[in-house]
């Protein structure tokens, strides 16, 4: 069941409707708990049982962090928490990744020895829910948050459907005091949810799965391609990207908003960034604010001096690209983006064009060229992270950064309006404001004239079978 | 729910929400107008004197119209031919649409590799299938859940479709902007905007383009857009098989009945048909021949002279010159099985 689907619109208006005939509270909550575990079933039963696992060791490591005060004990209970969490991740995730790796090593240096391979089923959003599930005893354990109270409110933090597949990542500080009283959206939360579900239905089914068969088709053959094509592939495929994941994201915070609940935002304009440090502020917050506070923080940040920062920075961002994916398509993409932190870090530092900040004119020209070039390297990164191989990314690069004339030469008519699309909506709107939040303040007819062009975008330029969306893979 | 409309800023809301609908509907209406996107599945055929009553029925997508000239068939075989082209039809779109004539003699059946796949849905489908027959094939066939999916949510976009008639119509929409703009900008439609096949003419194919012409960007393009349509995926022994041995039992039991397995190009043949997928076609042919031994099957997919791109118009439908050689070899075969008086 996804976002998209005709089931789950019907799943959704269905639990709206009970959920406003429950009068017991406690009740609704269980009612919410079910139909989360429903909604998850929906794609696999077994694995439902992954996040009761998840959900029971957490839960009973909040409570013990709760209730022991001896510092050792507690370091060991984070250590369980952590241990579990990573591990469920790791033996789902990456398995393969390392056994096949050991192999190579092993046959690099004259071993053979046979070639292993099991076939691990990858549960859907299990990089999301083991995340999220962390911010809760990491909090607990920093006591920060208290330890929930209820096992039924901490099941349904973990699993609550809106953000159970592909985020965002919640914080426990954030979420859980939501399921500790009663809430109802309004009116204006209810139009606001209703704008920004429809807004990543239009992201998802008009842009991103429209553009999603000429990427495919480029990247999965990069040298038969001219440079040209190759460029126009790697826009769409930074589009389909961005439309996708924050398409889901819109879907996700929009619906827990048309019930009252509030999600942290986890897009804003990112290819409106500057630098490559805001880019990472506007682009999948959840999961780069989780990076930063649970890893790159605790690892000393730009504490320790300006080598250790850089050291920090890189660490975080390949974890980060591994995070991705068992590939190592994902780890240099993580590390590219690592070093482009450092490298921008050290240029902040240094600044030797500070006294052109004085200069209007002077310092648009600068914003224009720090834009292109943040563009750029998202762009580059973006190639290692579709590619199918680390061969293919390779011949990918080299043939688009040279120009090659030889190979065909493929218009595709989606790209381009939707690059225009993108693009434009990235430079004239606010990039700091929520466009579907201020839905209510606005004039009535502006109101339906929005939710009409919204409308007719997904009912004439939907998508006609939509592709399952692209995080759903991490 | 009357109880939150009691409230002025959910009344506006709501409001809002039924006008934004409204207009909606009045635009996605507006657009199949303009754009002239069909919704009406069914057009009726009658190849052969009008006033004469037909004996012959035929079964087919628009491969079969594209293929064959059905009224040199007509003709030449001395009998009227009746049927309800719906594009992109298979088995189980014509077994729950078609009446057989009460005095019918002959049924042709015509199947490719293209429209038995189970994974290429018709976009009539639930326009023709009744909801209960759908989930009675899919209980027996038990295909992947994905497929499941697809053929269900066909019923609900049904009832979308009578206030949004555009809805998952989107490449109808697409290319029925792209012609317009560029009739627009040039006068004329441009040669890299793909003609709908025209149900309801009756005359030999006017169709000279040739897929051996087309640029290499146009014929990926629409690889990739085929490959989106049914997945990239080919699979023989669903709800299509079913229907159409339940096809072949029905016209057996009334007349002769001929399968006719038509070509489709070779570059979709080498992007799509594995050997086993095409073994997967053959055994399903066998499996369905199974419930009607009698039948003639004629295999123009063998033919040598139509194994050539440059017969096709486009990756699966015959061009006015395939058509010719496609229409001579079945005639060929029928006079060689029943040979006329």
């Amino acid at each position: 069941m996804i976002f998209t689907s005709f089931e789950f619109v019907l799943f959704f208006v269905g639990v709206l409707l009970v959920r406003s005939l429950l009068r017991n509270f406690a009740l609704e909550k269980w009612f919410l708990l079910a139909a989360s575990y429903v909604f998850y079933m929906s794609w696999s039963v077994p694995c439902a049982l992954l996040i009761l696992f998840t959900s029971f060791v957490d839960y009973a490591v909040g409570a013990g962090l709760g209730r022991i005060e001896d510092q050792r004990r507690r370091k060991l209970l984070i250590v369980v928490s952590i241990a579990a969490n990573l591990g469920v991740l790791g033996f789902f995730k990456y398995t393969n990744f390392f056994v096949e790796n050991i192999w190579l090593a092993l046959t690099a240096l004259g071993l053979h020895v046979r070639r292993w391979h099991y076939d691990i089923l990858l549960p859907v959003g299990i990089s999301f829910f083991t995340f999220q599930s962390m911010t809760y005893t990491i909090e607990t354990y920093r006591r920060n948050i208290p330890p929930s109270h209820s096992p039924r409110d901490f099941l349904l933090f973990v699993a609550f459907f809106p953000q159970l597949l592909a985020g965002p990542i919640n914080r426990a500080a954030d979420l859980l005091p939501q399921f500790g009283h009663r809430v109802r959206a309004n009116a204006a939360e209810f139009e606001s949810g209703l704008a920004q579900f429809a807004l990543g239905a239009v992201k998802k089914l008009v842009i991103a799965d429209q553009v999603a068969p000429n990427v495919d088709l480029i990247f999965a053959n990069p040298g038969g391609y001219d440079g040209f094509t190759l460029f126009q592939g790697a826009l769409g495929y930074a589009i389909q990207i961005y439309c996708d994941f924050s398409g889901y994201s819109d879907m996700a915070i929009g619906c827990a908003r048309m019930m009252g609940f509030r999600f942290m935002e986890n897009f804003q304009m990112p290819y409106s960034a500057l630098s490559i440090t805001e880019f990472w502020r506007r682009w999948n917050i959840s999961l780069s604010s989780w990076f930063r506070d649970y890893l790159y923080v605790p690892l000393g940040g730009n504490r320790k001096g300006p080598e250790r920062t850089y050291v920090n920075l890189m660490v975080t961002m390949l974890l980060c690209g591994l995070w991705h994916g068992a590939s190592w398509n994902f780890v240099f993409w993580g590390g590219f983006h690592g070093a482009a932190l450092a490298i921008h870090r050290a240029w902040k530092a240094w600044n030797p064009l500070k006294p052109l900040n004085d200069r209007p004119a002077l310092r648009f020209v600068w914003s224009l060229v720090a834009r292109l070039l943040t563009l750029g390297l998202v762009l580059v990164s973006w190639i290692f992270f579709r590619a199918q191989s680390w061969t293919s990314a390779w011949v990918y690069l080299d043939r688009m950064i040279n120009w090659s004339q030889d190979g065909t030469r493929l218009l595709s008519p989606y790209i381009f309006p939707a690059l225009v699309a993108v693009i434009s909506v990235h430079l004239l709107v606010q990039k700091d404001s929520n466009w579907a939040h201020e839905m209510p303040q606005r004039s009535i007819p502006t109101r339906v004239l929005c939710f009409a062009s919204l409308l007719v975008c997904i009912v004439t330029l939907g998508a006609t079978d939509s592709a399952p969306f692209i995080y759903f893979q991490f | 729910v009357g109880g939150i409309l009691a409230n002025k800023t959910w009344r506006i809301l709501a409001l809002i929400v039924c006008t934004a609908t409204a207009i909606g509907a009045i635009a996605s209406h507006a657009a199949m107008h303009w754009l002239k996107i069909r919704s009406g599945y069914a057009g009726y055929q009658h190849y052969g004197p009008q006033d004469e009553e037909a004996r012959t029925i035929l079964y087919g997508s628009s491969l079969a119209y594209d293929g064959i000239d059905w009224g040199e068939v007509s003709q030449v075989r001395r009998e009227g031919i009746e049927s309800w082209a719906t594009a992109g039809s298979s088995p189980s779109e014509w077994e729950a649409q078609h009446q057989l004539p009460p005095k019918m003699n002959r049924a042709f059946i015509v199947v490719s590799t293209f429209d038995l796949n189970e994974y290429w849905l018709c976009d009539f489908r639930a326009d023709v299938v009744p909801l209960g027959n759908a989930i009675r094939d899919l209980k027996y066939c038990a295909p992947d859940a994905q497929l499941c999916k697809r053929i269900i949510s066909q019923y609900p976009q049904m009832f979308v479709r009578q206030l949004f008639p555009t809805a998952g119509r989107s490449d109808g929409v697409l290319v029925g902007i792209r012609a317009n703009l560029s009739k627009f900008a040039n006068g004329a439609a441009s040669a890299d905007v793909d003609e709908a096949p025209k149900f309801g003419y009756t005359g030999p194919s006017e169709v000279a383009q040739k897929l051996s012409d087309w640029p290499p960007a146009r014929l990926q393009r629409r690889l990739a857009l085929m490959r989106t349509a049914f997945h990239g995926k080919h699979w023989f022994d669903g709800p299509k098989k079913m229907a159409l041995m339940r096809l072949l039992e029905s016209t057996g039991n009334q007349g002769e009945a001929v399968i006719v397995v038509m070509p489709v190009s070779r570059i979709y043949g080498r992007e799509f048909l594995s050997p086993q997928v095409k073994k997967q076609f053959e055994d399903a042919l066998a499996d369905a021949q199974h419930h009607n031994p009698h039948a003639l099957i004629v295999r123009l997919d063998q033919l040598p002279a139509l194994d050539d791109d440059s017969m096709f118009s486009d990756l699966v439908h015959l061009n006015m010159y395939g058509q010719k050689i496609a229409t001579a070899a079945l005639l060929k075969q029928l006079e060689k099985s029943s040979p006329l008086r």
